[in-house]
């Protein structure tokens, strides 16, 4: 049976192949990896039954490798502390290490292992991953406090409690706050998936505004919605996709 | 044992903090820069009302020139009303003056500053009278005998109009605005103090957090963990470079380090702590570069902001970059400001959203103790990476 590890750390690293090779030694590691990139690669060369994967990793989470291996390999996270890796092992998806790793942790979870690997096939994880993966990036964007845009080699951070409106302008985002703006080359699509969507609302294909800088909607004579803002001049089309949340008001 | 506390101490030979001035500043006004009742305040205020006091006399002693009166005498009463106005005007101010440089509790310096305005207006109208009298005695008027004076309704009116007036300027002018100014300075100083406290402790609660985070804490024991059996000597550097490092923040928590001075090299050594444990987690993968000039250790540095720099510069330079990264700090004097700087080749800004954890709470620290003196930046290195530079003020610490 073939394995590869994934973990950044050097110490921990070493003293999981100790581990494995004193509590499970007929198991070949093929791949000792160094990052998440690392383990995407050795997942094609070394075709591994299982692998074990530490969850924070430059390069690429293991949440992204185990995601790769879908199908193909049995996942067992290594984690620090981890909802994702927890929510993974009650799907019945993958088994979870905590750190430090224990002798007798790791025994059963090769037990179970041994179990899976000759009875069943590796369960298809690429549905679960990707929430898991979103739900990170979701928790991530929790702690958000600044839009950074550079600006030549400086770089400009408005505090996002600042921002009254994104707007997209070809291959850039504007950023707008009562005194200033600048520029950035997130596209609206991402900026949307990592702001608060109680706060920001999408009033227009091209336009993210925080909700409560709205000052009014209006419409016009041809039918078509404004919404004018609290603290800036300029006004801003509504479309008609987008009404809906105005009706109310 | 009571503590001097900045809120109703400031320091008197200094303008105040920026926050806490309030009202125009420019030219004539730049008394009300420094605390009221504090030596700067009493000379700069004295020379103003000198300046308002001589152009009035002057004009007063033209006119009686014009009226036909000789020059001499228009110059003697023009020496009494600028004396009288000005001890009208600075008795009250300089006892307070005299009383607030005695540094006593805040609520003794309330009700003696109000005692010294209270005799400022006795001594004040004590002057007065005798400079009136100068003025009468030198331009000849005759003091109409009492009980020839004739009043009537009209004048009472008038009277009492004027009285109420003179009253007022007695106020104004002898001590009493000046005496308000004091106690709303009080309120803007405590008020500063309270938000300083607020944001030092959401400081203190960020780093907290980020020590016992679980991703932080756990990875550090899995991999001291190993060692303990391969190294022990290693394993013991370790863990004594883990204690150091909640050591020297947490009880910080506790104690009101608000009261210890905080210098540069204590800061350093805070970092240094945190770094000798990601040095154990990262291994060669983690080099680090620490030049601050030893004199400069001394200097004063505000708490937790450079270790807050340091961690950011691990956590979201180096840490997520696949392969080696290096973390560098440096600190330079630059005439009267003090430069410190953390420089990682991480993976950089991004454009776009950033959860950019301390940073918020430096920018509004520094804004706080230093107003425009000071200033964090954040740039993207040359190599690749982040430069954070801190500016503060040049000082050293006053215990």
């Amino acid at each position: 049976m073939k394995a590869i590890i994934a973990e950044d750390e050097p110490n921990q690293r070493e003293e999981l192949v100790r581990l494995l090779h004193e509590h499970w030694p007929e198991l070949k590691v093929a791949a000792v990896c160094e990052d998440g990139l690392a383990a995407l690669e050795a997942l094609n060369e070394f075709k591994p039954q299982v692998a074990f994967l530490d969850i924070r990793m430059p390069g690429a989470s293991g949440i992204e490798v185990a995601r790769a291996a879908s199908g193909k390999v049995h996942v067992v996270f290594v984690t620090a502390y981890d909802e994702y890796a927890v929510a993974a092992f009650e799907a019945g998806a993958a088994d979870y290490l905590l750190k430090p790793v224990t002798s007798q942790r790791l025994v059963q979870a090769i037990e179970r292992l041994h179990a899976r690997v000759t009875t069943t096939a590796p369960t298809d994880l690429t549905r679960l991953m990707e929430a898991l993966a979103l739900q990170m990036r979701a928790q991530e964007s929790r702690g958000l406090k600044w839009v950074t845009a550079s600006i030549g080699d400086t770089v400009k951070m408005f505090p996002i409690d600042d921002v009254i409106f994104f707007q997209a302008q070809d291959k850039y985002v504007r950023v707008v706050t009562a005194g200033d703006e600048a520029v950035i080359r997130t596209p609206l699509k991402e900026l949307i998936k990592q702001l608060d969507g109680e706060v920001f609302w999408q009033i227009h294909r091209s336009l993210i505004v925080r909700a409560s800088a709205i000052d009014r909607v209006q419409k016009d004579a041809l039918g078509h919605y404004h919404a004018r803002l609290k603290g800036c001049a300029e006004v801003l089309p509504v479309s008609a996709a987008y009404q809906a949340r105005f009706r109310s008001m | 044992m009571k503590t001097a506390s900045p809120a109703v101490h400031p320091a008197l030979d200094q303008p105040l903090p920026a926050d806490v001035i309030v009202g125009m500043t420019w030219g004539p006004f730049r008394y009300r820069k420094y605390p009221v009742f504090s030596l700067p305040w009493l000379r700069w205020r004295t020379a103003f009302a000198a300046v308002v006091i001589g152009l009035y006399g002057a004009l007063a002693a033209l006119a009686q020139v014009g009226a036909n009166e000789t020059w001499p005498a228009a110059l003697i009463s023009l020496g009494y009303f600028i004396t009288g106005f000005l001890l009208m005007a600075t008795i009250g101010p300089a006892l307070a003056t005299w009383v607030r440089h005695r540094r006593w509790a805040a609520r003794a310096e309330s009700w003696s500053i109000i005692l010294a305005v209270v005799l400022g207006f006795i001594g004040g109208a004590a002057a007065d009278s005798w400079s009136s009298e100068g003025i009468r005695v030198s331009l000849h008027m005759k003091e109409v005998p009492e009980h020839e004076q004739k009043i009537s309704d009209l004048d009472q009116a008038k009277i009492a109009i004027f009285g109420l007036l003179g009253g007022f300027l007695y106020f104004a002018v002898g001590g009493g605005l000046a005496s308000l100014a004091y106690f709303s300075e009080r309120r803007r100083l405590r008020a500063r103090a309270a938000h300083l406290a607020q944001l030092d402790s959401d400081m203190r609660l960020a780093v907290l957090q980020a020590q016992v985070e679980p991703h932080f804490l756990f990875n550090t024991l899995a991999s001291i963990r190993p060692l303990i059996r391969q190294d022990a000597a290693q394993a013991e550097a370790a863990l004594d470079a883990l204690a150091d490092h909640l050591r020297a923040t947490i009880p910080q928590m506790r104690e009101q380090s608000r009261t210890v001075v905080s210098t540069l090299g204590q800061q350093l050594d805070i970092c240094t702590s945190y770094l000798k444990v990601m040095q154990v987690r990262m291994g060669a993968r983690l080099q680090q570069e620490i030049s601050v000039p030893d004199e400069l250790r001394a200097l004063a540095f505000p708490p937790l902001m450079l270790l807050s720099l340091v961690e950011n510069a691990i956590k979201h330079g180096v840490e997520p970059k696949p392969g080696p990264g290096r973390i560098c700090l440096q600190a330079e004097v630059l005439a009267t400001q003090l430069l410190v700087r953390v420089i990682d080749d991480g993976v950089g800004l991004k454009d776009g959203l950033s959860s950019g954890i301390g940073l918020a709470n430096v920018r509004e620290q520094l804004d706080v103790r230093y107003g425009s003196e000071a200033w964090l930046k954040v740039a993207a290195s040359r190599e690749g990476g982040t430069v954070a530079e801190i500016m503060v003020p040049l000082r050293t610490p006053t215990a």
